[in-house]
């Protein structure tokens, strides 16, 4: 049983594996069939990009191999169609199925997170949770902040948990709604049947407001990370203009001193609760 | 966990940022979203090399377009070493001004595909096998261009879709 958790656990929380298993996992991440809306922000994902360049470079090495095959064998117009939807059809196929096996993320998401909307909000709180592993090395040289990792995980995974608890209730109260239409009566099955549904509906709101604290958490940790990210970014300009600036004037006056500090300090305090509740 | 020394698991890589015509603020993409760009950043080099190599008389130059348009893809040194590679094969050809050609068409490869370093934003991501199969499909038909434009369109059928979903999810 716990093996069966810990594997559906890195499946849903992405980790383990190689490098290209994770660039294909990323790849498929973003481009991926999602049967809810999209509304996923578009990446960074988890640290892969030096492979993905690689593994793009291979598969139009095959595409172009196959392509220039056929033009090597030059057949009919006609049968040159038919070949080149075949051959790209194949391509389809057998890339999905490289692209899938590896990671099995798609299927351990599928089979935990049962409703699409489940899905669509964890794959949201991972973006963020991806926002705010990438950010934080900028901040290693300025407060004392743990590595972020566990944390993160752990608060995904709880999310996770929630988001699947929140699946089930919401599949028993439309069995029980359907059950509430059905003619069964007015004895006390049908009471029973109210009941349960009433218990059912108040455990949701109960799951709904913790997935909406959990997923907020996140969300703001990683908005603040982008705040510091913007607020460095604009000073450096600063810093690059004045000293044009200086150079145009041929003065020496001092620079104004960054306030990166007192940024840091929000972003580490965020990250403080967000650890204190999953640490 | 709080008050511990600093230690990052794995090396973090800079994100990826697309950036916008003129000075507009760039763009966080994801990694599939660059990947396609850096293909399509290919394909435009091996249709660009197709006709200077062909023209400059060189053997076979679908064959050898197509190797340009793949060292492209690749990261670091890979558009370096494509454009060396269209610089050695039409100076290889025997001919009086093969160093100039040669030198021209290096040129010309430079100049065509210098721009799509940054391509808009409309063109969206594509997996591995999706940018495979269109590539196979426009290639068979009409070679080098012909995959250029099933990737370019592909591209935009993607980022369309991803749109629509995202406004029909408002």
């Amino acid at each position: 049983m716990i093996d069966y958790l810990r594997g559906f656990r890195v499946g849903v929380l992405r980790r383990g594996g190689n490098a290209v298993e994770r660039s294909l996992a990323a790849i498929s991440d973003e481009t991926g069939p999602r049967s809810g809306p999209a509304q996923v922000d578009a990446g960074p994902f988890w640290p892969v990009d030096r492979w993905v360049h690689a593994l793009y470079a291979l598969g139009l090495t095959a595409a172009a191999a196959v392509a220039l095959a056929i033009h090597w064998i030059d057949p009919p117009a006609a049968v040159r169609g038919v070949l080149a939807l075949v051959a790209s059809t194949v391509f389809m196929l057998a890339g999905y199925t490289l692209v899938r096996t590896p990671t099995r993320r798609g299927r351990a998401l599928r089979r935990y997170l049962t409703d699409p909307r489940d899905r669509t909000e964890f794959e949201a709180a991972a973006a963020n949770a991806d926002r705010i592993r990438l950010t934080w090395p900028a901040l290693e040289r300025l407060g004392d902040p743990a590595d972020p990792t566990p944390t993160l995980e752990r608060a995904l995974w709880d999310l996770a948990q929630a988001l699947a608890e929140r699946g089930e209730l919401r599949t028993a109260d439309r069995d029980l709604r359907a059950s509430v239409g059905d003619p069964i009566g007015a004895g006390s099955l049908f009471s029973t049947v109210t009941d349960r549904q009433a218990e059912i509906v108040q455990r949701l709101t109960d799951v709904d407001a913790e997935v909406r604290r959990r997923a907020g958490q996140l969300r703001r940790l990683a908005g603040l990370c982008q705040d510091f990210l913007d607020q460095r970014a604009a000073q450096t300009r600063a810093r690059l203009r004045v000293t044009a600036a200086e150079a145009l004037l041929g003065s020496l006056r001092s620079r104004p001193e960054p306030d990166l500090v007192s940024r840091t300090e929000v972003v580490l305090a965020a990250y403080r609760e967000l650890a204190d509740e999953y640490g | 966990m709080k008050g511990s020394a600093v230690r990052v698991v794995e090396p973090m890589p800079e994100p990826v940022l697309l950036l916008r015509s003129g000075s507009r603020p760039a763009r966080v993409a994801g990694t599939a979203t660059a990947a396609t760009h850096r293909c399509l950043w290919g394909a435009l080099a091996a249709a660009v090399a197709w006709p200077v190599l062909s023209a400059c008389g060189v053997a076979h130059p679908q064959a050898a377009a197509v190797a340009v348009g793949l060292l492209t893809v690749l990261p670091w040194l890979g558009p370096a070493l494509g454009v060396l590679l269209t610089a050695v094969l039409a100076a290889l050809v025997p001919q009086p001004y093969a160093p100039l050609l040669g030198l021209a068409a290096a040129a010309l490869v430079t100049l065509a595909a210098a721009p799509a370093q940054h391509l808009p934003g409309r063109l969206g991501p594509l997996s591995i096998p999706a940018a495979s199969a269109a590539a196979v499909l426009g290639g068979v038909a009409w070679g080098v261009l012909g995959a250029l434009i099933a990737l370019v369109v592909a591209s935009l059928a993607a980022r369309t879709r991803r749109t629509r979903r995202t406004r029909s999810a408002r």
